[in-house]
Formats: structure tokens, sequence, C-alpha cells
């Protein structure tokens, strides 16, 4: 184990050996129960924490170190949002459609030699670029429901869209039906009895999760 | 104005949630899975980094780590949970190269250098606590340094820390709580 | 007889000629498209392996394709035509009789 000093008097608390020191200076807790009452953002409420003068001292340091945390992830975020774009396509460079491929569609033709498919993951593909094509939503999980590998038996489509704030949702759902039946039938030869479109209301702003990140 | 959410978007998935990104990239659409990478690769690689030190790895264990991802997008039951989801994938990574490295130098103390742990004892009066900070984590001991990683950038259970590093509860926390005491100390010091 | 298998890099060739075909993805079975893919990414080369896949079935041959499309036409369309340019293809050289010509489209984008 890594030699070290014992601590300076001054932060007996934080003795890195002797558990019982550091009870007897942090009025009978610990650092890590310390640490963890912070974690939960001091709630529920401890007197015995919070009227403790030795504890305040203790969390104090936490919550410096916390923010220190914070600061040294951020930097460390900075340099890494400052480097060259490539290792991003390095990494879709070796991702292939064969993981999402799903079930192969056959498509009609005269020959008795001729095999010819679309697959599931292609026609998601149009169902999302046809909703992509629209403004103020997200289409989310394109499912096919039904026997696809048998021509001529219609099928179900289940869509879940995001509609921005604000937006006429009837309206807009028929809209995105009407256009993923064009483009089912110009691209596919499906026989699509009907598309349930879910819609969810878009509550938090889009930019949450970038933030949440940063945390 | 309602236009005023659509004038932030310039294109429009980077702005979409995570849970609409994973569900199109379980999909697989290619351009949402694109986003997630923009979104979540620094902080993996910051995390991978952290792990292993600076070194060539880092940039393949988070590849691996994207392309795991992306084949095993579908097992995801909760989109919104990707962020943690890929941290996850982005560990367990980390700890098989941290493994794998071990087995083959044999030397228990083995630790890959971090460049802000240049000199450990010549410290510089002006030095920022940040600066502090990510030196005295570069001198933490190896196993000390990963726990409180996965804890305080993984945002792991003192549980899921146990499991993933295939150690004891109590060790986890014993590991834990020295990290933590040896960074407020010396934070302390420092001020 | 004389079996040889038809050239993949033709076949390569006469697909990517195809109208509507955008783009063209390794057919061959996974394993060996992912040897493929590792062994150039190890040599830092562009991808070598062949993308559309020969394989001999029986007394016969079976090719297979797998093509992305873009927005102009069905995708009944576009394979339907890549499966006749494969055929005509095979009819004309010395090559064993064609069990199967499958052809799949594994893309189809709409936007630019």
């Amino acid at each position: 184990m890594t030699e070290l000093t014992p601590a300076d008097e001054r932060f007996v608390a934080f003795d890195l050996d002797d558990t019982v020191r550091e009870q007897a200076e942090l009025d009978g807790h610990t650092v890590e129960q310390l640490s963890d009452y912070l974690d939960r953002g001091r709630v529920p409420a401890d007197p015995r924490i919070d009227d403790s003068p030795e504890c305040e001292i203790a969390l104090r340091g936490l919550e410096r170190l916390r923010r220190a945390r914070q600061a040294l992830l951020a930097r460390d975020l900075e340099r890494e949002s400052l480097r060259a774009d490539d290792w991003v396509a390095s990494i879709l460079d070796n991702i292939t459609l064969e993981a999402h491929a799903g079930r192969d569609i056959p498509l009609t033709h005269p020959s008795p030699t001729a095999r010819l498919v679309v697959t599931e993951g292609a026609l998601r593909g149009i169902l999302r670029e046809t909703g992509d094509s629209m403004q103020n939503m997200f289409v989310g999980r394109c499912v096919l429901v039904g026997d696809v590998s048998v021509p001529g038996t219609p099928i179900l489509i289940r869509v879940d869209v995001t509609v921005f704030p604000g937006e006429n949702i009837p309206l807009l759902a028929e809209r995105l039906r009407q256009a993923m039946y064009a483009a089912l039938s110009r691209y596919t030869e499906l026989v699509v009895a009907a598309i349930d479109i879910t819609v969810s209301d878009l509550h938090a702003l889009p930019d949450v999760s970038v933030r949440e990140m940063e945390r | 104005m309602s236009g005023t959410v659509r004038d932030q978007v310039a294109s429009p998935l980077d702005a979409a949630a995570d849970q609409v990104l994973a569900e199109r990239a379980a999909d697989g659409d290619l351009r949402a899975f694109e986003v997630l990478v923009r979104r979540y690769g620094p902080l993996m690689r910051v995390y991978a980094t952290r792990v292993l030190g600076f070194n060539d790895e880092t940039d393949d264990v988070v590849q691996e780590s994207f392309i795991t991802a992306w084949q095993q997008l579908g097992t995801l039951d909760d989109g919104r949970a990707v962020k943690s989801w890929l941290m996850r994938i982005v560990s367990r990574k980390s700890i098989d190269r941290l493994r794998a490295r071990r087995a083959h130098v044999n030397i228990e103390d083995t630790d890959a250098p971090a460049p802000e742990s240049t000199a450990p004892h010549v410290v510089a009066e002006v030095e920022s606590q940040t600066e502090a900070l990510a030196r005295v984590l570069a001198d933490l001991p190896e196993d000390q340094r990963r726990c409180w990683t996965l804890r305080e950038l993984a945002e792991y259970s003192y549980h899921d820390i146990a499991f993933e590093l295939h150690l004891p509860l109590s060790t986890v926390r014993g590991l834990l709580a020295r990290a933590r005491k040896t960074l407020l100390r010396e934070m302390e010091d420092w001020r | 007889m004389t079996s040889v298998l038809p050239s993949t890099d033709q076949l390569d060739a006469l697909v990517r000629q195809v109208p509507g075909v955008e783009s063209l993805y390794p057919a061959g079975p996974l394993v060996t498209a992912m040897l493929t893919a590792a062994l150039d990414a190890v040599a830092h080369r562009a991808p070598a392996a062949p993308l559309v896949y020969v394989g001999e079935q029986g007394d016969g041959v079976r090719v297979t394709a797998k093509i992305g499309i873009g927005a102009a036409e069905s995708s009944g369309h576009v394979s339907g035509r890549v499966h006749d340019a494969i055929a005509a293809h095979l009819e004309q050289g010395d090559y064993p009789p064609v069990v199967q010509i499958v052809v799949i489209v594994a893309s189809v984008r709409l936007s630019v």
C-alpha cells in the first residue's frame, strides 16, 4: 500500500486509517456518511449533522471538492470538444447496418431465380425520413406489426412521435400519416392496414440532456 | 413567437431528446447514433482517460464502446437512460483493459502516468483547485482512483462498483473513503 | 465443363452502374465481411472485401447483392433491374447455371 503520512492534526477527521478518531472528530459521523448526505442534497435534513460545527467544516470541504470535480470535468470536456472531428468518423465507419436490418420483406419479380427483398431496417428508414421532412416533430421508434414475409398480408405500423409545444397535434399526425402512406406505396409493395401514431409532447427544452452532462 | 424552439435548432436531430435518439438508433438510424456519439463521446473519453491514464488505449476503448452500443441498443429498454448505459459500457471496457494490462505486466502497482502528475511534490503556489485535483487524482493509488472515478464521474452506486470491480462492498467503501479523505486533505493544503 | 465462378469485381462494377443504385454493401456472410474489414483496418486500406457475394450452391451459382437506393424509384424497380443486369451478365459468360440471384435493398435514402 502507498505510504501516506498521518494527517495533520487540523484534519484529523480525514485520518486515513483510524475510523474511531474520524468519528470522534465528526460528532460520530464518517466522511462517507457526510459525502452521501451531500449527494442526497442534504435531504431529509439531519439536525445532528446540520447543527454540528465539525460536520459543517467537513461538508464545506466536500463541497469544495465537488466544485473542483465539476470544474475539472468541464475543463476536460472543453478540451475534448476542441479535438478534430475524425474520431466520430472512425466510429461511424466501423459500424454496419447489419445489426438493425430486421426482417426481409419480399418484393415480386417474374423470374423463378430471383429473390428480391427490402429490409425492415430500410423501411423504418423511409418512415423516419418522411417524418424528418416535416417540421416541429421528431419521429422516434417505428414498428412493423404483422407477417411481412408473406406478400400481400396486411400489416400495421406503429410510430412514436414527439411534437413541439404549440402544434395542432391531430392535424400534424394526419399529415404525417398521409405522407407515410404515400412513401410506403411509392417505395414498397406493403399492404398497410393502418398507421398508428402515438404522440407525446416535447416537455423539456431540447438542450436539457446536454446541460445535464456537465453537471 | 411559436418559432423560438425551431429557430434554435440548426440541425433538428441535434436537439432531440436522448430517448428519441436512442430509439431511432435502435431502429438503425445512423444519424441519430451520430448525435449520441457527439453528445456523450467526449464525456466517455474523459472518463476512460481518468481510468486508464493518458494513452492510445482511450481512443480504442471509446470506439469499441460505441460499436458495442450500436449492436446492443435494441436491449436498452428505456432510451432516457442511454447516458448511464453508455457510461456503463465504457466503464466495463476500461476495466477490461486494466485487467489485461495487469495480467500482462504482472506488477500490482503499475499505473499509467497522467500528464498532470509531473513532479508530485513540486506544487506551484498559484495552482488552481482544478489543477490540484487533477494532480492529486493522478497520484492516487489505482484502485482508489478507479472507485472514485466510477462513483463521481460515472455516478455508479457502491453496489455497482463492487460488482464491476469484483470487490467486496466493504472494500469499495474503504477505498472510496480513503480516496475522499486524501483528496480532502490535499485540497485543504492548497486552499 | 468449365465452371469458373463469375468475377466479383466485375459484378461490383456492374451493380454500381445500375440506375437507382446509390451504394453497395458487403453481402457475404458476416464473419467474412468482419474479418476482411478488420484486416483492412489493420492495413489502413480502403475496404477490399468483394461486395457482391458469389457462392456455389449444388451445381450452380448463387449471387447476392446488397444495395442502397435513392429517392427516384421504388425498391421493387431498382432491385429488379439489378437482378436483370446480373442475370444477363451470367448468361453471357461460361458460368455454372444460376440457382438464385438475391438482391437486398438495405437502405432507401429519401433526402440528399
